[in-house]
């Protein structure tokens, strides 16, 4: 493995490590809420064995708790598994606006708590790829975390997903007007290797506060 | 007398859930969703003690801390988070916190903690009105 390589396998590692830190995080709040709810329920129970009255309504409002909370655990663990299951394989098509979409929850809770939403445009369309969906997803994840911390007064991030001659391009608008990149050194060393990696390009309309990341239709192989 | 205790929390339902199981106990429970209206509260109510989550969106757990302790030193705060590290919480009780325990705790040791709490605000407040009683004695050579 030569030096390069293995920094790329550390930057992915370390991005794996964040993700999965930060689905676990959030995982535990629907797990405390649950576990909040039964207690809830023991205390009624309680209660009412020494001759409150249970009130049915009270009670279905717990009960819709826990199972909304259920199903949000439910779809956290759905994504954890599709974020997993995506370094499988170093090189593989994929649908790009897949990707984007997977991503954007994983991203949206760093983002929430600088008060930034992350949205998907509407017309965003499917895209296919043949690329390493790894570490897209990890030069994705760090384009989103720049952008959020320049957002401009919106407070909202939006994510394009276009198809061009060369072959698909993620486009993230809603920033402050980036007067030069180069000062928020962005792309970073880590994104450089990425992007050189995946022999992507990255592009910025710095008056319009946009960045692009344009791919190839085809990487022909992995190093 | 009840004690009076501030929950802040992003997560609505984890608030009206342990606000609920607290108001069952005999607590008088008030609630914010956010850090910054949160100041807002402590800066035109009493609290007792105030439970604040570590990460929410716009000013933190810690920094709401810190903020706070600045302008009301004796305020007893429990921070409350998901995952409970020895760094975190070393960090926590350096900037003043009270305790520090992991979502979900039993609610119990929870209430326990607050009465605890509410105990050592009520000495350190007692203790800061005896100081100014000393001084103005002192001062007028009494």
């Amino acid at each position: 493995m030569t030096e390069d390589q293995g920094n790329l396998w550390k930057g992915n590692l370390q991005f794996f490590g964040k993700a999965t830190a930060s689905i676990s995080h959030e995982i535990k709040n629907t797990l405390a809420i649950i576990a909040e709810s039964a207690g809830l329920l023991e205390d009624l129970i309680l209660m009412s064995e020494k001759g409150m009255e249970l009130k049915s309504g009270q009670l279905q409002e717990i009960s819709q708790r826990i199972q909304r909370q259920s199903v949000r655990a439910d779809l956290i663990v759905k994504r954890l598994n599709a974020f997993s299951h995506s370094s499988d394989e170093l090189l593989r098509s994929i649908d790009l606006l897949e990707l984007v979409q997977m991503v954007l929850p994983l991203a949206q809770r760093f983002s929430l708590l600088r008060g930034v939403t992350l949205e998907m445009i509407p017309d965003s369309k499917n895209v296919s790829i043949t690329t390493d969906p790894f570490s897209l997803e990890n030069l994705l994840w760090r384009s989103l975390d720049f952008a959020a911390a320049r957002a401009d007064s919106n407070k909202s991030l939006l994510i394009n997903v276009d198809e061009d001659a060369n072959g698909g391009r993620i486009e993230i608008s809603g920033m402050k007007n980036l007067s030069s990149l180069s000062e928020a050194n962005f792309p970073g060393r880590e994104e450089r290797m990425l992007i050189g990696h995946l022999k992507a390009s990255f592009l910025s309309e710095e008056q319009m506060g946009r960045i692009f990341i344009c791919l190839p239709r085809e990487l022909d192989r992995v190093s | 007398m009840m004690e009076k205790v501030l929950l802040v929390d992003d997560e609505t339902e984890f608030l009206a859930t342990l606000a609920e199981r607290m108001r069952n106990r005999g607590l008088e429970v008030e609630t914010s969703t956010s850090a910054e209206d949160a100041l807002k509260m402590v800066e035109s109510y009493s609290f007792d003690a105030i439970l604040l989550d570590l990460k929410m969106p716009g000013i933190d757990g810690l920094a709401a801390l810190k903020l706070i302790k600045e302008k009301k030193p004796e305020m007893q705060i429990i921070l409350l988070t998901g995952h409970a590290t020895l760094q975190k919480g070393i960090e926590a009780m350096k900037l003043g916190a009270t305790d520090f325990l992991e979502k979900p705790a039993d609610i119990e040791i929870l209430t326990e903690k607050i009465h605890k709490a509410s105990t050592k605000k009520m000495i350190l407040v007692a203790k800061k009105a005896e100081e100014k009683i000393k001084k103005i004695m002192s001062e007028k050579a009494w």
